[in-house]
């Protein structure tokens, strides 16, 4: 048992723990229950321990206490490393350390602590109302720091949160000042942990029946983009994800190799649609685009074999950047054999039904193009439906199982269906996932989770790779009209999906809008974004950036400097008259006629008299101001005071 | 270790030669305050540096506000931190004489006439030994009282040594600090000796009471500090409690009259044993309500008696053999 005395008084105590409470609070939903109980039960054992002045536990017990939380963070998620672990033990350290808080030491640990809790916060979200939090916590930690650092009594709270909001708001600017200047350099120093994009919605690294009419319900803002010119129509917005190139018979993966750097030749058509992407995080490496980019891609991403872009680390933060895309073009390439052979592997012996079909129709006609044709008038034709709400397809042969019982699918439903049909009539053929479809919002267009969507592409010898759309086959207005014009009547429509636009879509609509200027000025500032307001300021060069970066500094520290020292002055320093007085006994100091300590001003006037008769006149007038103002009524007259002024503006300040 | 401690040698050597002793009060200058990153400070700085650099790895827009927020906090706070100590008038009123052997309690006392709160003012005799027990506030225009003991000294004279009055509100991440060398003084006097000797014999008829210990537990009531009371007789704590100085008065005293002779003590070779002896004489003569004079060599005090007397023998047994009344 330790009978250290404590730092602090239990009412000091009590405001620490409730801070710390405050920065802990939002991270407890994603702690484990036993943490987030024994952090509350450690905090409200540390306000009974200051109220009743219990000793704190001793070294054994504290150590065992810290060891076993420890153990319990390792078998919770089998490492300490990653965001999830790592703010479990610190959350759960700091909590321990409670047991210990006696010292100012201890309590400065805490603080310090505390301040690097809030910071891990926006690991997990950079939304605008996480400003909020940044501002209310950095002034609730400080105002606990100016407690610990006040060691009489408890300041009353109105002056401690005055204290610290007014270093706070002084400190504005600065933080203004160096988040613009600072020289920002791009991408990870030491790597990121695995768990980063871990619960983030987007499209997944594979595709089974259900996973995008989940995504479907989704309202969340996938990306936003921004053209420079006309927006190409809305049957032309094909935005390209993720390509899965192996069927294992029930799910669609990517192909071995598939992000091998890219050989094919690209021919465009037309002129190139310019535009600039807000891409949401999504935990994956891949970077959306219109369906082909072309022109130089942007730093830090390459293409791959399957035509995705791709960045060099999972997209863990919204990413800006800008794109130069063709619709219409023509990959120039030769498939080598082996590619080929991999791009038409099926399971063995899976789907003999829809197998069978397929062989029927290459023996009427096995040009390619036929066999597309006829695949697209069988979904058109047959009574198939397209649905949110699939029946859920549990046979082993799953495509057989939709293409001739249940014919109730959605986009993914119809793509791997097609895909299947195409490699089982030897015509080479993958998945392509993604988004179809933006929503106009002012300048910008919204793409939505709701928007997903996924379809085929062939490879046809001379024209490459052609994008086939079976959705459209099945529900032309997908394509046409969105989501919310496709879906049959009665079907659970995401609310921002549907084509009828109440206030409250509206009012969506707007805040959507603050948001895209929130993450495209705040959060996707960088390297690139602070060289080109560097460009648009006229200065260029890690030179120009450092030195008007110093100078700012300064010169905002100077003005603090000013305004801490107006707030200090003396009642004397304050008053104008005084001030103006001083003025003028500095104007005579310089003039030889520096004023003893004794005189008052009619001993000084009088003085001046015999020492400068030149001066007499002018400086009688000025004294006898200043005994008027000073002492003839409480209220200063405003006109006098002119005069004041006016006549010690104009007292010359050298003799003769 | 050792070009620090160089440095800060030759710094502080600078710093003595640019300061003159001054009678108090004096005021906390611009040129005259010093700061410095605390210890603390150099860790938060240390803090933000990672922070920076873990937004740097993640690219996190609002991470980099956080640090850059609170860097600009401390920057701030250099400012607050030295603004507290400017204007601020720093009073040293009289310092209680001591016996030798007793450390010296030096009050401080601060004021200001500007608007803010002076918070958490420190002094003491070193910068490395500020007590957070001498923290004070200073509202405007108003006088607070701090202070700071100096160790136990031998017999004498003394200059009030330089002192530091500091501050670190209101974030602790800077020491502001000015040296205060004032030119008040402050008396030691002797050890009193034990109570070896009587107090020799009155030279007068009633000569039998010599040596009466009588009057000692004769308290009556306390009363306000005035100018002369003896130090014996304040009240030390209940200064401490209240911060006012009060003394005990004792019940009446007796009409007698002794003298107190450096040279009855030749059989004592040490002066300082003879002062010591002197000075035991004087307070048992004072608190036997006796009337007592006091001679040393080229100095003769009258016989008389009250704090203000016994004060004066006691100053005269401090200030023997000093040269010019300093040490």
């Amino acid at each position: 048992m330790s009978a250290v005395r404590d730092h602090l008084s239990a009412a000091k105590v009590y405001r620490v723990l409730a801070v710390l409470f405050l920065i802990a609070a939002p991270h407890l939903p994603r702690l484990p229950l036993w943490a987030s109980a024994l952090v509350i039960a450690m905090g409200i054992w540390r306000a009974l321990a200051a109220q009743r002045t219990w000793p704190m536990p001793g070294a054994l017990l504290r150590n065992l206490l810290a060891g076993l939380a420890l153990v319990g963070i390792w078998t919770q998620y089998q490492t300490l490393n990653g965001h999830h672990a790592g703010v479990a033990l610190l959350v759960v350290m700091l909590a321990m350390k409670l047991t210990e808080m006696t010292t100012r030491r201890d309590y400065l640990v805490v603080i310090y602590l505390s301040y690097f809790l809030l910071i891990t916060h926006f690991l997990f979200s950079q939304e605008m109302i996480m400003l909020l939090l940044m501002f209310a916590g950095a002034l609730a930690i400080t105002s606990v720091l100016i407690e610990v650092n006040h060691p009489q009594g408890i300041l009353p709270l109105k002056r401690n949160l005055r204290l610290s909001g007014t270093l706070m708001l002084q400190a504005v600017p600065l933080m203004l000042i160096f988040f613009v200047l600072f020289p920002r350099i791009p991408g990870p120093l030491w790597g990121i942990p695995t768990d980063a994009g871990a619960g983030m919605t987007g499209l997944s690294d594979s595709m089974e029946p259900g996973m995008i009419s989940e995504l479907g319900m989704s309202d969340a803002v996938a990306f936003r983009v921004r053209f420079d010119a006309e927006a190409p129509p809305r049957s032309e917005l094909y935005w390209r994800g993720p390509v899965f190139e192996y069927f294992n018979g029930r799910s669609w993966l990517p192909g071995p190799g598939s992000d091998l750097p890219m050989r094919e030749q690209i021919e465009f058509e037309g002129p190139p649609t310019v535009y600039e992407m807000q891409l949401e995080p999504h935990g994956k490496r891949w970077l959306l685009a219109l369906d082909l980019p072309r022109g130089p891609l942007p730093e830090g991403t390459s293409m791959g074999r399957d035509l995705v872009l791709r960045h060099k680390w999972d997209v863990i933060d919204k990413k800006l950047y800008r794109l130069a895309s063709g619709t219409r073009y023509n990959v120039d390439s030769e498939a080598s054999e082996r590619y080929r052979q991999h791009l038409l592997s099926l399971p063995q012996a899976s789907n003999p039904q829809t197998r069978e079909m397929v062989l029927s129709w290459k023996a009427q006609d096995d040009a390619p193009q036929a066999i597309i044709a006829t695949a697209l008038q069988h979904f058109a034709d047959q009574p198939f439906h397209y649905t949110l709400r699939p029946p859920l397809l549990m046979n082993q042969h799953s495509i057989d199982q939709f293409v001739f019982e249940t014919r109730r699918g959605f986009c993914e439903h119809y793509a791997s269906a097609f895909t299947f049909m195409m490699r089982a009539a030897g015509i080479p053929a993958r998945v392509v996932t993604g988004y179809q479809g933006a929503e106009r919002n002012g300048d910008y267009y919204i793409v939505r989770q709701s928007d997903a969507h996924a379809w085929s592409e062939v490879w046809l010898d001379g024209r490459g790779w052609v994008r086939i759309d079976p959705t459209a086959a099945v529900a032309p207005e997908r394509v046409e009209l969105g989501l919310g014009g496709a879906l049959p009547a009665g079907e659970p429509i995401p609310g921002l999906a549907r084509l009828s636009r109440g206030t409250l879509v509206q009012l969506q609509l707007r805040w959507d809008q603050v948001n895209a200027a929130w993450n495209r000025w705040v959060l996707a500032y960088g390297p690139e974004l602070q060289q080109n307001l560097m460009a648009a300021l006229g200065m260029s060069g890690l030179r120009a950036l450092l030195i008007a970066l110093t100078v700012l500094t300064l010169s905002s520290l100077l003005i603090v400097n000013l305004l801490v020292a107006r707030a200090h002055q003396s009642e004397l320093e304050r008053d104008p008259v005084q001030r103006i007085w001083r003025r003028f006994l500095g104007k005579l100091k310089r003039a030889g006629l520096a004023p003893q300590p004794s005189e008052g001003p009619i001993d000084l006037s009088q003085r001046i008299a015999r020492q400068a008769p030149k001066l007499a006149g002018d400086a009688e007038r000025i004294s006898q101001l200043y005994v008027r103002l000073r002492y003839a009524s409480r209220q200063t007259d405003p006109a006098l005071l002119k005069r004041f002024r006016q006549r010690v503006r104009a007292f010359p300040s050298r003799a003769g | 270790m050792s070009l620090y401690q160089r440095l800060n040698q030759r710094f502080e050597s600078w710093v003595v030669s640019r300061h003159k002793p001054q009678a108090p009060p004096v005021t906390i200058r611009r040129g005259r305050c010093y700061i410095l990153p605390t210890r603390p400070g150099y860790v938060f700085a240390f803090m933000l540096l990672a922070m920076l650099l873990g937004a740097m790895n993640y690219s996190n827009s609002l991470a980099f506000a956080l640090t850059f927020l609170l860097g600009g906090m401390g920057m701030v706070a250099m400012h607050h931190t030295n603004a507290n100590l400017l204007k601020l008038n720093v009073h040293v009123p009289r310092i209680p004489s001591v016996h030798a052997g007793d450390p010296v309690w030096v009050p401080v006392q601060f004021s200001h006439s500007t608007q803010k709160t002076r918070y958490s003012v420190l002094c003491g005799l070193k910068r490395s030994a500020l007590s957070a027990d001498s923290a004070v506030d200073c509202e405007a225009d108003e006088n607070v009282l701090s202070g700071f003991e100096i160790p136990a000294q031998p017999r004498g004279v003394y200059r009030v040594p330089r002192f530091t009055v500091a501050t670190e509100f209101p974030l602790g991440l800077f020491q502001a600090w000015s040296w205060i060398t004032l030119s008040s003084e402050y008396l030691v006097y002797p050890k009193p000796a034990a109570h070896t000797r009587p107090i020799p014999p009155v030279a007068g008829e009633r000569g039998k009471r010599s040596g009466a210990q009588r009057g000692r537990d004769d308290f009556s009531h306390l009363r306000d500090y005035q100018y002369g009371d003896a130090p014996r007789t304040i009240h030390w704590k209940r200064y401490g409690h209240t911060g006012r100085l009060t003394v005990k008065t004792f019940a009446d005293p007796m009409d007698e009259s002794l003298w107190l002779d450096w040279s009855s003590l030749s059989d004592l070779r040490d002066p300082e044993r003879r002062l010591s002896q002197l000075c035991r004489w004087v307070l048992d003569a004072e608190a036997g309500h006796q009337a007592y004079g006091l001679r040393l060599p080229g100095v003769e005090l009258k016989p008389s008696r009250g704090a203000a007397h016994r004060q004066q023998c006691l100053e005269q047994l401090a200030r023997f053999g000093t040269p010019g009344g300093t040490t």
